[in-house]
This record gives structure tokens, sequence and C-alpha cells, in this order.
């Protein structure tokens, strides 16, 4: 069950996640180039980088969780 | 002039895409990359950047321990963690480790060049969020409280590092290796180590360091995106 957990938390992270990311990155290249000669189309880019992000929030939080089990405690007690 | 830096993240596409970012930025020059913490301190302590931009979960010495590594080596560069996940654990342990800046990996409101800016000039940063979280901790007051230490808190950071190695199968001349330490050293930690947890084996340091969560389960082959 914790191997499994580890293995969907991996993929999430490092392939999922990483991979949204990185399109969001490759996106914002695009609103810099159309920033000043195009504005209509820069706009356009930032909602879908927007709505990459809306992906990613609940990515966070799920691979969140799946960690939480291992990490119990730990985490927040090195905060404090 | 532009501010020399060096990037470490073991994923090729964000290393492009920062890389091609910088680039059109124009104030940063990438004097190297490396998709592994040993290789970032080693190229670090070759290249000497202004600021290194490093990925906190890198296979090998991961991206906390690059750090201290690398500032050991390199007190002059500046680092900026760069992370998926904003959990307060990895915020403070960049921090403590001397990251001067902490950077969330997103798809949106990239803030990654402020925060280069921001700590090649010599200040520090936080992402929104990330600074918004802390916040409405401290406000409730979370940061304040003190839980009782563990035997866990009594190791050191570099004890710590080893002790996570030796839970990952590496041997005493690997982390040896990895740490430009003496073996003798190595394996003086080791046994520092346990006889602060109380295990007499590699078994149980392993469960002690996983239940930690200090490490996790060994990372599939071909994850170089």
């Amino acid at each position: 069950m914790l191997v499994e957990r580890e293995r969907i938390s991996r993929v999430l992270h490092d392939e999922v996640g990483q991979v949204v990311s990185a399109v969001g990155l490759q996106l914002e290249l695009l609103r810099m180039d159309f920033e000043s000669r195009a504005p209509e189309i820069a706009a356009r880019v930032v909602a879908i980088q927007q709505s990459l992000e809306s992906a990613l929030a609940p990515l966070r939080r799920l691979t969140s969780e799946l960690d939480a089990v291992p990490r119990a405690g730990k985490r927040e007690r090195d905060l404090r | 002039m532009p501010y020399s830096i060096v990037l470490v993240d073991d994923h090729k596409i964000m290393r492009d895409g920062i890389s091609a970012i910088l680039q059109r930025a124009g104030e940063f020059v990438v004097l190297g990359e490396a998709d592994n913490g040993v290789d970032g301190v080693r190229i670090c302590k070759e290249l000497r950047p202004d600021v290194v931009l490093m990925d906190i979960g890198l296979p090998g010495l991961n991206g906390i321990e690059a750090t201290i590594e690398l500032l050991r080596h390199v007190p002059g560069s500046k680092v900026v963690m760069l992370s998926m996940y904003d959990d307060e654990h990895s915020v403070v342990s960049a921090i403590r480790a001397g990251a001067r800046a902490f950077v969330l990996k997103r798809a949106s409101d990239h803030d990654l060049l402020d925060a280069l800016r921001t700590v090649a000039r010599g200040g520090s940063y936080l992402s929104p969020q990330v600074s918004d979280q802390l916040l409405r901790r401290i406000q409730r007051g979370d940061l304040e409280s003190k839980a009782a230490p563990s035997a866990l808190e009594s190791l050191s950071p570099r004890e710590l590092q080893v002790m996570r190695m030796v839970a990952e199968g590496k041997t005493s001349k690997e982390i040896a290796g990895m740490l430009d330490l003496g073996l003798q050293t190595v394996r003086s930690y080791r046994k520092t180590l346990m006889r602060k947890l109380g295990v007499n084996n590699v078994a149980g340091l392993t469960q002690v360091a996983l239940a930690a969560g200090l490490t996790r389960l060994p990372r599939p082959a071909g994850n170089d995106l």
C-alpha cells in the first residue's frame, strides 16, 4: 500500500507536475513575445496558463496527502 | 553586466524552459547545468556562480543537502530553491540550509525572474503563495509552539544527511565520495547517529528514516523528462 502511494505520488510529481509546470514556462515565453506587439494574444496566453495552474493546485494537494502518511509529524514539527 | 547562474534540476524540460526565459530576459548568463545534486555541487565549486537555481527534489543529494554542501565550499553563491510543493517542511528546510529564496514551480504568474533578480542583488524572496501560508500560520500562533525534542532532532544536519543515504542503501564508501568526506569520518557519523537513534542495524535505521519522511522508495529509472 505504501509502495503504491509512493509510486502514484512520484508519477504525479515527477511526470505530470513537472510537465505542466514546464509547459507553463514555455507559455511564459510566448507571453513575453506578444506582450508589446499583440497584447490581446498575451492575455489569451495568460488565460491558458491560469487553466494549467488550476490543474496543478489539486495535483499538489493530492501529492501532499499521499506523502502525509510516512511524513506524519515530521513536516509540522520542523517548522516549530 | 549579467549575473552568472547555474541550473540544477533533474528535469531537462524544466532546465530548457528556465534557460530560455533567462536568455530572453538578458540579465543572467547560464554558466552550466546539472541534473543531480552531486554534479550540481561539483559544477558550482568550479564555476562559482553568483546564483544557483536548485530544484529541491534531486536524485542523489537532494536540493537541501546539495545547498548545504555547496555553501560550505562556495559561500558567495546565492541559492534559489525551486519546488513543486509549498509545504512548510520544504520551505523551512530550504531556508535552514541557507537558501535565499523559495520559489514554487507554477504554470502561471511566474515569479522566478523576480526571485532571481532580488537574490542576485543581495535580497531574499519567497513566492507569494509561500509567504501567505507562513503568514497565516504566524497569525494562528502555530509557529510559536514547540514540540518535544525527539531523537531525530538531536541529529546534526550532516548526520541526517548520512542517515538518509544509508537508508537508501548507499555504502560508506559511496557516501564518502558523494559528500567529499573521508571513509573513517562517514563510519564515525554512522556509528554516532545509530547510537543516538537507538538502532543497531541498517534495517532499523531505514525504518526510522522512512517513518520520518527523510527518504522515499527508490526512483524508477528513465525519469529525465
